[in-house]
């Protein structure tokens, strides 16, 4: 992928409304924003694929105004990161689900692989939503604190903080487990 | 972006990347469509959009949302849902890339959507759960995709006049010729 890709493919749909083009741009950009409105709606699908929708509509209406001083995935996060947060206002879901309402069994926790990720997403979904944002977006999907700082209208330093704490709540709420 | 610095983080068994329902993108561009942001080539982008989605990195999950999109195409009047469950075994032809096999997959299920007759399309992943209650605690154990017909890989729902025409539409369905086995069932509303 590279942004000349994404230039000539912004621009067919900006000249032309070409589907194709659109389609490719989405095939190209949609893995990455599914995964990360998946993340921050704490493994919702309904509310990803509606934050999804909404944010390539907007995206799409304000694709002229686009100046090429991100990655285009960048600024299309940036949609997605504002919707999520306009749902999760909406439906006041500002507290977090505590753990002990997980569904399993304590005596399970110590499996491995899918268990460990379905106990890894939980403990993710269950922090605080700002923790949660700052985490997804560095660790999971790889942005420097200077992007995060700019798609949450923050300060890079406050977004480092920001992390440090999510990360110990992160691990607070795994808890000590076996084997490292 | 950057490379995730620590590999031996465990949330690197979080994938950033997550596949996206099919029906996403047909949504999506409905709506580009009627505020006129977009000027339809279906057929000739939905080809093309299979081809493309097929390089994508696929991390498939086990989730059926459920949630039919509410701007949905015409869908045809009265007639059933039927479930399609689609499994498959040692048998079934690993030979095929499995980016080719989504890539033929969406199209079909693109051709089912066009005509209004598709609800749910979802691969699903091999790893699954399944919870017991046993005793006074809810157990989680693995193995939630295998059965004795083979290995739960996917789920569509359709909706059909008849079992007939269920049964034409599932004889299309592209696991067939790899060898899989596709189960009918039809949707009781409740």
């Amino acid at each position: 992928m590279t942004e000349t890709d994404d230039r000539a493919l912004v621009n067919a749909v900006l000249a032309r409304g070409d589907e194709g083009a659109f389609s490719a741009l989405y095939a190209r950009h949609t893995p990455a924003l599914y995964g990360l409105a998946l993340r921050l709606t704490g493994g919702d699908h309904a509310d990803a694929q509606d934050v999804v929708h909404d944010a390539w509509v907007r995206a799409a209406e304000r694709l002229g105004e686009f100046e090429w001083r991100s990655a285009l995935r960048t600024w299309l996060s940036g949609f997605v990161v504002r919707r999520w947060r306009e749902l999760a206002r909406a439906r006041r879901r500002a507290a977090s689900v505590p753990l002990a309402d997980a569904p399993v069994g304590v005596e399970d926790r110590k499996r491995q692989g899918t268990f460990d990720r379905v106990l890894l997403e939980q403990a993710v979904a269950g922090l605080a939503p700002g923790y949660r944002e700052v985490l997804v977006l560095h660790d999971v999907h790889g942005y420097t604190h200077e992007e995060i700082g700019a798609l949450l209208g923050i300060e890079a330093g406050t977004s480092k903080s920001q992390l440090a704490r999510a990360r110990s709540a992160l691990r607070a709420a795994l808890g000590p487990r076996e084997g490292g | 972006m950057v490379e995730h610095p620590d590999t031996n983080d465990p949330l690197r068994a979080l994938e950033g990347e997550v596949e996206p329902p099919v029906l996403l993108e047909a949504r999506v561009r409905r709506t580009l469509r009627a505020r006129r942001l977009l000027r339809g080539r279906p057929w000739a982008t939905r080809r093309r959009l299979a081809a493309i989605a097929a390089a994508a990195v696929i991390f498939a999950v086990g989730y059926a949302a459920g949630r039919a999109p509410s701007d949905a195409g015409p869908r045809p009047e009265g007639g059933t849902r039927y479930a399609l469950f689609l499994y498959e075994d040692a048998t079934f032809d690993t030979s095929v890339p499995e980016a080719e096999l989504v890539a033929e997959y969406s199209a079909w299920a693109a051709e089912l959507d066009e005509r209004g007759q598709l609800e749910v399309g979802e691969k699903l992943a091999v790893e699954g759960v399944v919870l017991q209650r046993r005793a006074d605690s809810v157990v989680a154990g693995q193995g939630a995709a295998a059965s004795e017909i083979g290995m739960l890989s996917g789920l569509f729902v359709i909706r059909a006049l008849s079992e007939a025409e269920a049964l034409r539409i599932a004889r299309t369905c592209p696991h067939l010729k790899y060898g899989g086995r596709v189960a009918v069932r039809a949707i009781v509303e409740t």
